[in-house]
């Protein structure tokens, strides 16, 4: 069989096709009403509520800065982590508005590629969790604070500082070489491949695959 | 719900159900899956029916919706299976007795179909559709030498599968 034979009965199965079949309208209705709880829309739903959070936090942290404003290792420590909060909520927002976008009559690449920006997601937030790690300790300054009511860092010995900054840069530089591998054509690698699946979850695999299929020519 | 955008719905679907069965059954060879894709397709409709441009041919604007279900289609667990064998009723049925002197072949064919990647599949169903190679590129956005390339292997796999 050769293409254009398969052609032809292909036709004729099209044909064919509708006399077949018959479409169940009551289950069609029962679709129609469902259609609201598409995945998509779930997802709308866990950003807007992951953005709100982000929120909660932003803003919690902005209220600490203003009311303890001083040059104090607390309060940069949260105006660090504010930071990260609000690239955060930025990240929430950016997918509501990319995932209200998603078309499905769109050609399919950049169908695919909506969906792609959508299951990485989980990845970008563990990048930026990844970036904060060097910043660890602005954790522990911040929570002594809330907690003790402690400014530990200026508590501290020098020595000590020390040894958490060079900590600090060693886990800038592990993360540093982490977020520079984490990129889809690395899946090959045992380690990424796993943070891929692991983290985004196998549909953006799934996805990374369709769309590496569309390029090879 | 709209009445307008409902008759638009059942319009369509009776007319072309058809793309659907043939795509969810290119995709899916098993049938529970296949369920779960023709309700995905068929509720991906309903919704797209939203920002329907009656500019574009209403098969080609179909085929988009419901390649594109069944490419970003992720086959669930198993579980599903159990709902589906339970459940009598199907969205799509189709009278295999009428077609039975043609099913072998068929089955042949859609056997090669689903051997292929998800991409190649999109192709093949467009090709075999009567879709020159520049619709082909338009649909999924690519090169038309890339489609050429894509139908010459699609081609050179049909031969050694029939050698």
């Amino acid at each position: 069989m050769n293409l254009d034979q398969m052609q032809s009965m292909w036709h004729a199965h099209s044909d064919k096709l509708d006399e077949c079949m018959s479409l169940n309208k009551t289950l069609l209705q029962k679709i129609q009403s469902d259609s609201q709880k598409s995945e998509l829309n779930k997802l709308i739903w866990a950003r807007a509520i992951e953005g709100l959070l982000f929120l909660v936090i932003v803003a919690g942290l902005w209220h600490y800065v203003v009311s303890y404003w001083s040059l104090t290792a607390p309060v940069v420590s949260a105006v660090v982590l504010n930071v990260f909060a609000i690239v955060g909520l930025a990240g929430s927002i950016g997918q509501i508005v990319l995932l209200s976008k998603i078309d499905f009559s769109q050609p399919v690449r950049e169908t695919l590629s909506g969906l792609i920006a959508v299951r990485a997601h989980n990845m970008t937030i563990f990048k930026l969790l990844l970036i904060s790690v060097p910043f660890y300790m602005a954790y522990v300054f911040l929570g002594y604070d809330l907690v003790f009511g402690i400014d530990l860092f200026s508590l501290m010995p020098v020595e000590t500082k020390v040894i958490f900054a060079v900590i600090s840069v060693g886990f800038g530089m592990l993360a540093a070489l982490l977020i520079n591998q984490l990129k889809p054509e690395n899946r090959s690698n045992k380690l990424i491949g796993w943070l891929y699946r692991e983290v985004s979850g196998s549909r953006l695999t799934h996805l990374l695959d369709q769309f590496d299929n569309m390029e090879k020519a | 719900m709209s009445v307008k955008r409902q008759a638009l719905y059942l319009d369509i679907l009776e007319k072309h159900k058809g793309i659907v069965f043939k795509v969810a059954r290119s995709y899916c060879s098993n049938e529970f899956d296949r369920e779960d894709l023709v309700q995905e397709i068929l509720a991906q409709i309903w919704r797209s029916l939203e920002t329907y441009n009656d500019a574009f041919k209403v098969t080609t604007w179909m085929y988009r919706v419901a390649l594109n279900v069944a490419i970003s289609f992720y086959r669930k667990d198993k579980s599903a299976a159990y709902k589906h064998a339970e459940m009598e009723d199907r969205l799509l049925t189709y009278d295999m007795v009428q077609e039975s002197e043609n099913e072998q072949s068929l089955s042949a064919l859609y056997a090669f179909i689903n051997e292929l990647n998800d991409i190649d599949k999109a192709v093949l169903l467009m090709y075999l559709e009567g879709e020159s190679q520049a619709e082909i590129a338009a649909n999924l956005n690519v090169t038309i030498s890339n489609v050429s390339t894509k139908i010459s292997r699609i081609k050179q796999k049909l031969k050694q599968k029939t050698a």
